[in-house]
C-alpha cells in the first residue's frame, strides 16, 4: 500500500488512465477520426477511405442548405439577448425580498429541466394550428386575429423555436443572475441607500456593472446549447418546414444518418466545431490564465 | 424595507404572470393527458377534464415500457460510470499538483462544451465494430465516457471547496491516496456526490441524440420512442402528452424532492466563468 | 453638525427571540466624538444602525438636531437616505465598478447635484484626505489604508449632520491603526463633526473618544468620558474591559485588625481604603481591582515582595508579572527596563484600590 501511495503522488496522472483514456479516446480520437472521414470517401458500411481532399468542403459551401442552416444556426442566437434581458427582470422581481421568492424562482426554473423531447412534444402541442393550446386560447379570450400557424409555416417556425427555447432557458439564465446580484456585498446595496440612491439607480450603478460574470456564464451556457440544439428542434419540426428550420447539427444528422452520407456530414461536423472553438477558445484562455 | 400595498401587489403580480408563462405549457400537456379522445377535440386545451382518465397514460405506457427501462437501465449504468470516473479525476486535479496539471484539466473541460455531432460518426463506427449497437451496454458506455467531462468539472470545483489542509493533513499522517479519500473526502462531501449524481442522471434520461444513433428496437431509450409516438401517432395528443408526462415524471420528482441538489448542479456547471 | 438623542431603544431579532438591544438611552452633543464600545455581539452595531434607520427598532425614539427620525410610540419613520447621516462600514462597501472620482461622486449624484458643484466637493474631500492623485483608480488597485480614506471620503463629500462609522479601522494593520486613528480625530475637530463610531478596541476608544457608551449584551453598562470609566468603572465588566494590561483582580474578605479593617486574599493583606470604610464590615466578601499603572515601583504605599514571573518590554516601559503564592499580579512601569532578579517590590497604593460587590459585580 505505501509504495503504491508514493507511486499515487508521483504519478498522479497515471491514476486516471482510464478516464483520460476514455476522454482522449472519444473526444479528441473521434474529432481528429472525423476530420480524416471529412477529407475521405467514407460511405458508411465498407471501410474505404480513399482521400478526397476538401472536396466536401468545398461542395458544403455551394450547397444553399448549409447556407440556411448556417443562418438558421446565427439567428438561434437572438435566444441568449432574450433570455439574458427576461432573465435579468426576473433575478431583479426575485430579489425584492417577496415572500416565497425562492418557490417562484424553483417553478420558473422547472422548464430547464426537462428533457428537449418532452418539451419539444408539449411545444408541437401548443403550437398546432387547429387545435392547439395558443391558438384555442387566443381565440377564447377574443384575439382570434393573433392565431398563427407557428412552427408549421415558413416565416414563423424560426421565431417559433425561439420562443420555446427562451422559455425554457430563461429560468436558467435567471437563476445565474439572480445569484450574480445576491454576491454583490449588502453593504454596499445599504451604503448606496445611505446616500440617497434610488432602488433604480442602485441595480443600475452598481449591481449590474458587477454582474459581468454571471452575464459571461449565461451567454455561453445559452451559446452552446443554441448550438447543440438538435433535440428540441429535431423533435418540433424535425427541420422543416422544408428547409427552413434547418441548423447545422440538423443538417449533418440528415446527411450522415438519414442520407448515410458520411464524408459530408463530417465535414458539417468540422465546420460545427469550428464554430464553437471560435466561441469556447477565448472563453477557456481566460479560465486557464485564471486557472494557473 | 416597507413598500406600499400597491407596489407589493404589482410585484406580486408580476411574479404570478411569470408562473402562468413558464407553467401554461406544463399545465396544458397535463389536462390533456387525462383526457378522452373526444374530450382533447372538443375542448379548450386548458380546462380541466371533466372525468379524468388515465387511459392515455395506458396506452402511453404500452408503447413506452420496455423503452423506459432501458432508458433507466442506460441511465444508472452512464450515472455511475460517469460520476465515478469524473471524482477520480475531480479528486486528483484538485488534490495533486503535476506536470500540465492545468492543461489536463481544460483538456477534460473543453469536452462540456463539444458539439457532439463533431464525434457522432467516429462514436457510430466505434460502438459498430465492438458489437454494441443497439445494445444498452453500448449506451452506457457513450454516456459514461462523454459525462466525464462535466462531472470533472464539478468535482474538481466541490473538492476545491474542501479546505485544502483537511486532505493534507490526511496524507502526511501517513493515510495512503486512497484511503484519503474513501475515508476524509467522500464522506465530507457527500452533498456533492449526491448533486453530481441527480444532475447527471437528469442529463442522461433527458439525452436524445445517442439513443437515436446507436441505440435501436432493442436498446430504444424512453426519449427516442416517444419522438417516435409522435410521428406514428401525429393527432392523438393525450397519449402524447401522457408519454411526455411519463418521460417526466422522474425528473420532477427529483426536482421536487431533491430540488436543491439539482439547483446546486447547474449553478456548479457554469463556474468556469465567474 | 447636530446632536443625536437615542432614547429607550429595543431591538429584537428573530420575531422578539433575541434582543439585540434594551433600554438603550444616551445623548452625543452636536461636535462630539462618541465611541459605542463592547465586544463583539453586544448590540452596538444594532443601535448604529437604528440611527442609520437601517434598522426600525421594536420601541424607543431616535432624534438627530430638531428632527425625530424614529419613534416607535409616535408611529415616526424616517428614511435612511432621507436622515443626512453618512455611514463608514467596516468592509469600506467601496463600489468596485467605480473609479475612487466615481466612488466620491456617487452621493452627490444620487442627490441630483449639478455637475460642476460635484466635481468641487470631490476634489475638496480629495485634497482634505490626500487621495487626489488615486481619483482615478478603482478599488481593486488600491491599498487596504487607502480604500479606508476613500471611504471616509464618502461620507465627508456629503456635509452630513451626523457621521456613522463601524469599525472603520477593523481591516487595517496595526502600525497604519495608529495613524488613521490620529487623522480622522483631526478631521473630526477640523469639521467640528458629530461622530458616533463603533468599536470593540478599547485603545481605540480611549485615545479618540470625547466620550465613551460601554455596552454588554445589548444593554448600556457606563456611560462617560475615558477618563471616568478608567478611574471609576461602575462595575466589574467595565473594570476589565477598559485599560491595558488588563486589571489586577483579587477575591478577598474583610476583616478587623488593630490598624483597623483589612481587605485580606490570603497571601496579601491590604489596608481598606479610606473613603470606603463606612461601607465596608467584617466578614463582607468583595473583589478588589488594582490597576497595572497603579502599582509603583517606589515612593510611598504598602510595599509587597513578589517573584518575578515575567517582563514584558515596551520600549517606553515594562510590563511586570509577579505572583505572590497562589495570586498573581502585573504592574506597568515607566521605565525602559528593569534589573533580571528573582524577586521585585510592587508598592500598591490603598486608596487608589477599586472594589466591587462578587454578586452583581457593582462598584462599591
Amino acid at each position: 500500500m505505501a509504495r503504491l501511495s508514493g507511486w499515487f503522488t508521483r504519478h498522479p496522472l497515471w491514476v486516471l488512465v482510464i478516464p483520460l483514456g476514455l476522454v482522449a479516446y472519444f473526444v479528441y480520437g473521434g474529432l481528429l477520426w472525423n476530420f480524416w472521414v471529412s477529407v475521405s470517401d467514407w460511405r458508411g458500411l465498407v471501410p474505404s477511405y480513399s482521400f478526397r481532399g476538401f472536396d466536401h468542403y468545398a461542395r458544403l459551401f455551394s450547397d444553399p442548405v448549409f447556407w440556411t442552416s448556417l443562418k438558421n444556426t446565427a439567428i438561434l442566437f437572438f435566444t441568449i439577448p432574450l433570455c439574458i434581458l427576461l432573465g435579468l427582470g426576473v433575478a431583479v422581481l426575485l430579489d425584492q425580498g417577496l415572500l416565497g421568492s425562492t418557490v417562484f424562482r424553483n417553478l420558473y426554473l422547472l422548464p430547464f429541466a426537462l428533457s428537449f423531447v418532452v418539451t419539444g412534444t408539449i411545444w408541437a402541442w401548443m403550437y398546432n394550428p387547429t387545435s392547439g393550446i395558443i391558438n384555442t386560447l387566443l381565440r377564447s379570450i377574443g384575439l382570434g386575429a393573433l392565431q398563427g400557424t407557428w412552427h408549421t409555416s415558413q416565416r414563423t417556425v424560426m421565431g417559433s423555436i425561439i420562443l420555446a427555447l427562451v422559455w425554457q432557458f430563461s429560468g436558467y439564465a435567471a437563476l445565474v443572475l439572480l445569484a450574480g446580484i445576491r454576491s454583490v456585498p449588502e453593504v454596499q446595496i445599504k451604503a448606496a441607500m445611505l446616500e440617497g440612491a434610488s432602488k433604480f439607480r442602485i441595480y443600475r450603478k452598481i449591481v449590474f456593472p458587477q454582474l459581468r460574470g454571471a452575464i459571461a456564464t449565461t451567454i455561453v451556457v445559452v451559446m452552446m446549447y443554441a448550438l447543440r440544439s438538435f433535440d428540441f428542434i429535431w423533435v418540433l419540426t424535425g427541420g422543416g418546414p422544408g428547409y427552413a428550420s434547418h441548423t447545422l447539427p440538423i443538417m449533418m444528422y440528415k446527411e450522415a444518418f438519414q442520407a448515410t452520407r458520411f464524408a459530408y456530414g463530417s465535414a458539417i461536423a468540422s465546420v460545427l466545431l469550428v464554430l464553437v472553438l471560435l466561441i469556447l477558445v477565448p472563453y477557456l484562455y481566460r479560465t486557464y490564465r485564471r486557472g494557473k | 424595507m416597507r413598500r406600499s400595498a400597491l407596489v407589493r401587489g404589482l410585484l406580486y403580480l408580476g411574479l404570478l404572470l411569470l408562473t402562468v408563462f413558464y407553467l401554461l405549457p406544463l399545465w396544458g400537456a397535463l389536462t390533456t393527458s387525462l383526457k378522452t379522445d373526444a374530450e382533447v377535440d372538443t375542448t379548450n386545451p386548458l380546462s380541466f377534464p371533466q372525468r379524468p382518465t388515465f387511459e392515455p397514460y395506458g396506452a402511453a405506457f404500452s408503447y413506452l415500457r420496455r423503452p423506459l427501462l432501458n432508458s433507466l437501465l442506460i441511465t444508472l449504468g452512464g450515472t455511475l460510470g460517469s460520476v465515478a470516473l469524473g471524482a477520480m479525476c475531480g479528486y486528483v486535479l484538485a488534490n495533486f499538483r503535476f506536470k500540465y496539471d492545468n492543461l489536463v484539466f481544460l483538456l477534460i473541460t473543453v469536452g462540456i462544451f463539444l458539439p457532439f455531432q463533431a464525434i457522432l460518426i467516429p462514436l457510430f463506427q466505434t460502438i459498430r465494430s465492438l458489437g454494441l449497437y443497439d445494445s444498452v451496454l453500448g449506451l452506457i458506455l457513450a454516456h459514461t465516457a462523454y459525462g466525464i467531462p462535466m462531472c470533472t468539472l464539478m468535482f474538481r470545483v466541490f473538492y476545491g471547496e474542501l479546505p485544502s489542509s483537511l486532505v493534507k493533513q490526511a496524507l502526511t499522517d501517513g493515510s495512503g491516496p486512497w484511503r484519503t479519500y474513501l475515508k476524509v473526502v467522500l464522506p465530507s462531501t457527500k452533498i456533492a456526490t449526491v448533486t453530481v449524481l441527480i444532475f447527471q442522471f437528469t442529463s442522461i434520461w433527458n439525452e436524445l441524440l445517442f439513443g437515436l444513433v446507436i441505440g435501436g428496437p432493442r436498446s430504444m431509450p424512453a426519449t427516442v420512442a416517444l419522438n417516435n409516438l409522435a410521428g406514428t401517432l401525429a393527432a392523438q395528443w393525450n397519449v402524447q402528452m401522457a408519454g411526455s408526462m411519463l418521460l417526466a415524471i422522474p425528473v420532477l420528482l427529483l426536482y421536487i424532492f431533491l430540488g436543491r441538489y439539482l439547483i446546486r448542479g447547474y449553478m456548479a456547471g457554469s463556474v468556469t466563468a465567474t | 453638525m447636530a446632536e443625536v438623542k437615542v432614547a429607550d431603544l429595543r431591538v429584537t431579532y428573530n420575531r422578539g427571540r433575541t434582543v439585540a438591544a434594551d433600554d438603550v438611552s444616551f445623548e452625543v452633543t452636536d461636535g462630539e466624538f462618541c465611541i459605542l464600545l463592547g465586544p463583539s455581539g453586544c448590540g452596538k452595531t444594532t443601535v448604529l444602525h437604528s440611527i442609520a434607520g437601517l434598522i426600525r427598532p421594536d420601541r424607543g425614539e431616535v432624534r438627530i438636531g430638531d428632527q425625530v427620525v424614529t419613534s416607535v410610540e409616535g408611529g415616526v419613520y424616517v428614511r435612511p437616505q432621507d436622515r443626512n447621516v453618512a455611514m463608514v462600514f467596516q468592509e469600506y462597501a467601496l463600489y468596485p465598478n467605480l473609479t475612487v472620482w466615481g466612488n466620491l461622486a456617487f452621493p452627490l449624484e444620487a442627490r441630483g447635484m449639478r455637475k460642476a458643484e460635484v466635481r468641487k466637493k470631490v476634489s475638496e474631500v480629495a485634497e482634505l484626505l490626500g487621495i487626489t492623485e488615486l481619483l482615478k483608480r478603482r478599488p481593486a488597485q488600491l491599498s487596504g489604508g487607502q480604500r479606508q480614506r476613500v471611504a471616509l471620503g464618502r461620507a465627508l463629500v456629503r456635509d452630513p449632520s451626523v457621521f456613522l462609522l463601524d469599525e472603520p479601522l477593523g481591516n487595517l494593520d496595526a502600525k497604519l491603526r495608529v495613524q488613521v486613528r490620529f487623522e480622522l480625530k483631526r478631521i473630526q475637530k477640523q469639521l467640528k463633526a458629530t461622530m458616533i463610531y463603533v468599536t470593540h478596541d478599547q485603545t481605540e476608544a480611549m485615545t479618540m473618544g470625547d466620550r465613551i457608551v460601554l455596552m454588554k449584551d445589548g444593554k448600556l453598562v457606563q456611560v462617560g468620558p475615558p477618563r471616568e470609566l478608567y478611574e471609576e468603572p461602575r462595575n466589574l465588566f467595565v473594570a476589565g474591559f477598559v485599560g491595558m494590561p488588563p486589571i489586577n483582580l483579587l477575591h478577598c474578605t474583610v476583616v478587623s485588625s488593630a490598624d483597623g479593617l483589612l481587605l485580606d486574599a490570603g497571601e496579601i493583606k491590604l489596608p481598606a481604603p479610606e473613603t470606603k470604610r463606612e461601607k465596608l464590615s467584617p466578614g463582607m466578601r468583595l473583589v478588589v481591582g488594582i490597576r497595572p499603572a497603579d502599582i509603583a515601583w517606589e515612593g510611598e504605599g504598602i510595599p509587597l515582595e513578589v517573584a518575578l514571573e515575567g517582563v514584558e518590554p515596551m520600549g517606553d516601559s515594562v510590563i511586570v508579572h509577579g505572583s505572590l503564592g497562589s495570586i498573581g499580579l502585573t504592574a506597568k512601569w515607566a521605565l525602559p527596563e528593569i534589573q533580571e532578579s528573582d524577586r521585585v517590590k510592587f508598592v500598591l497604593n490603598p486608596e487608589k484600590l477599586h472594589l466591587f460587590d462578587p454578586g452583581s459585580g457593582a462598584r462599591i
